[in-house]
């Protein structure tokens, strides 16, 4: 039997409708773009006006070096890109950072500024520490615990960063925290801090300090407001339940 | 279960008022009275815990041996006046005292007769 096969969708459309547009991920592609991006600002390049191949741009700086020839017998302005071996460690390095600090440009901040690597370290290190669970967000407390540790003065050209993430990058564009891990985090502990002392209290049926804390919230966290309503009109119904006790003795 | 028990017990004394004997009563009343007691020493422990711990069910069996312990008191001679105290000696009573005897009987041995 023929059949006109050539009617057919790609492939890769396939998987990139269902994918992309049918589960709302990132593009399947995007870990190896987002590579591609980080190396690129990490390497700031430039193609002269009549010159077909891209060149270092030595007046910025350059942290990573790349090369690249032109494949040979090509007409197109695909070219070969080579990478300085010196450079990979730092470049794996790089990776785990772009992971973690979400974008390309504070990777690049980070690693060119002691002033600012400090500050970032010290960000990072706030954020994760002290999380009942990192298994929630793809994180290894082990290997977390020691690159925290190494963030703040390890010589990030020759030392290799541990892995913290367990299964997958976060600029593969999957899990929770959709590709940008520190500011999820950092809105998930704003919305926290302000309400976890009552909710502390509330799951340890505590149910007079909940109510004192829940009085007081100041919150436009919907899950919050839930939650302090709930409280409030617990709290409520068993005072007066005590109240009806006590006005039958 | 308990509940369940409850709802059976309810729709049993809707559907079937004549079937439902003294000694039925008897149970209802000492078990209630064993709630209204788990509640006050609940409310004595810790202010709002008493609503935590107590259901539905569980009050409305306690309001009604607060009911019988109080009416009992106001018409019939009793030696214990306050009904908080006739309630836990109500409580107190265990199935063989109280048997097959009626509400009244059992009221009457609380109040020590």
């Amino acid at each position: 039997m023929v059949t006109d096969r050539s009617g057919w969708p790609e492939q890769s459309e396939v998987f990139e409708q269902i994918l992309c547009v049918e589960f709302g991920l990132a593009k399947p592609l995007s870990l190896l773009d987002s590579l591609k991006t980080l190396a690129n600002a990490l390497c700031p390049s430039f193609t002269g006006k009549h010159d077909v191949h891209r060149q270092i741009d030595r007046t910025k700086p350059v942290l990573l070096e790349l090369d690249w020839a032109p494949l040979a017998y090509s007409t197109g302005s695909r070219n070969r890109v080579r990478m300085n071996p010196a450079h990979v460690t730092l470049f794996r390095n790089a990776i785990l950072l772009q992971g973690v600090f979400g974008e390309p440009k504070i990777v690049v901040e980070f690693l060119s500024s002691d002033r600012h690597r400090e500050e970032y370290a010290n960000w990072a290190r706030q954020l994760f520490l002290h999380r009942q669970s990192l298994a929630g967000l793809g994180l290894l407390r082990q290997e977390l615990v020691s690159f925290l540790d190494l963030l703040p003065t390890a010589d990030l050209g020759t030392t290799r960063l541990p892995n913290p993430f367990a299964d997958a990058l976060p600029q593969m564009g999957l899990g929770p925290h959709k590709g940008n891990l520190l500011k999820t985090l950092a809105a998930q502990t704003a919305a926290l801090s302000v309400g976890d002392g009552m909710m502390i209290h509330y799951l340890n049926q505590d149910l007079e300090q909940a109510h004192a804390c829940a009085a007081q919230l100041d919150t436009d966290n919907p899950l919050l407001q839930k939650y302090s309503a709930l409280i409030l009109r617990e709290y409520q119904q068993a005072k007066d339940f005590d109240d009806l006790l006590d006005s039958f003795r | 279960m308990k509940s369940a028990l409850v709802c059976i017990a309810l729709l049993l004394g809707l559907a079937l008022p004549q079937v439902s004997t003294a000694a039925d009563d008897s149970t209802r009343l000492v078990q209630g009275c064993k709630e209204l007691t788990a509640i006050y020493s609940s409310r004595e422990q810790q202010r709002l815990m008493a609503a935590a711990t107590t259901s539905l069910s569980e009050a409305m069996m306690a309001g009604y041996c607060m009911g019988v312990v109080s009416e009992y008191q106001r018409r019939s001679y009793c030696g214990v006046t306050n009904w908080h105290e006739l309630a836990s000696r109500v409580a107190e009573l265990s199935d063989w005292e109280t048997g097959t005897d009626n509400v009244d009987s059992v009221l009457g041995k609380a109040c020590g007769h």
